[in-house]
């Protein structure tokens, strides 16, 4: 099942708030997997 | 078929905006991170330790007395030479609580706390100084000052009262950290154990 690049502009318009709440939740992930490096 | 397609192109989207979060809120708190310098987040058995087990506050004196007991031998040996002094006699070994420290004597502030300054030793008693790492809050950095004060002993640490807690508090700017951590109680806890052993 190939991936259909063209219709990735429509996934984007249509979907953006689901992406953008899935990249909100990627970020406080990130932000709280760090772990400052012992010195 | 199509639509089953449209929802794999959906979720593989959906897994991309995900992870790109991840690097990016990773790379962001490291670049914050890394601008801030090297800040260390206090380890949480610190933290922690003052609400695990409640004491019953004891008059100085009481503690005083019960270190005492506690850090001399219960057989007639003889006292070591060195042995901290109460507070009110003064012998040789030890440094006379109102010397002043010629680091101190310029701040006015520390000049009036001069006699709450603890019991010091010129050098340790019989067979070194002790290792004060093993209170919980004390490390190589903070041992070394003590022993720069004259602080060997952990017995020495069990005997201090408020006053001499706040002095070598601010000794070392640590602004209530003695008390926080529970020195005086760990060294005392330790002093038993060793009475004990």
């Amino acid at each position: 099942m190939a991936m259909n690049w063209a219709s990735l502009p429509y996934l984007v318009m249509a979907y953006w708030p689901y992406l953008a709440g899935a990249g909100l939740i990627g970020v406080v992930v990130g932000w709280r997997s760090f772990t400052p490096p012992k010195s | 078929m199509t639509n089953l397609a449209h929802i794999t192109e959906t979720a593989l989207l959906l897994l991309a905006a995900y992870l790109l979060g991840c690097v990016l809120g990773y790379a962001i708190r490291l670049v914050l991170h890394a601008g801030r310098g090297t800040r260390r987040v206090a380890p949480p058995s610190a933290a922690a330790t003052p609400m695990s087990e409640p004491r019953k506050p004891r008059s100085s004196a009481a503690r005083l007395a019960a270190s005492v007991e506690e850090a001399l031998p219960p057989g007639p040996t003889a006292a070591p030479p060195a042995l901290v002094a109460p507070p009110t006699e003064t012998t040789a070994p030890v440094v006379a609580k109102a010397t002043p420290n010629p680091s101190t004597t310029g701040r006015p502030a520390k000049e009036k706390s001069s006699d709450s300054k603890p019991a010091a030793l010129v050098q340790p008693r019989d067979g070194g100084p002790d290792n004060l790492k093993q209170i919980k809050g004390i490390g190589p950095k903070i041992e070394a000052s003590l022993y720069d004060l004259g602080i060997f002993h952990i017995d020495q640490i069990a005997s201090w009262n408020k006053a001499n807690i706040a002095w070598v508090d601010a000794q070392l700017s640590f602004k209530g950290r003695i008390r926080r951590e529970r020195w005086v109680e760990q060294a005392l806890e330790l002093s038993a154990a060793r009475a004990q052993a």
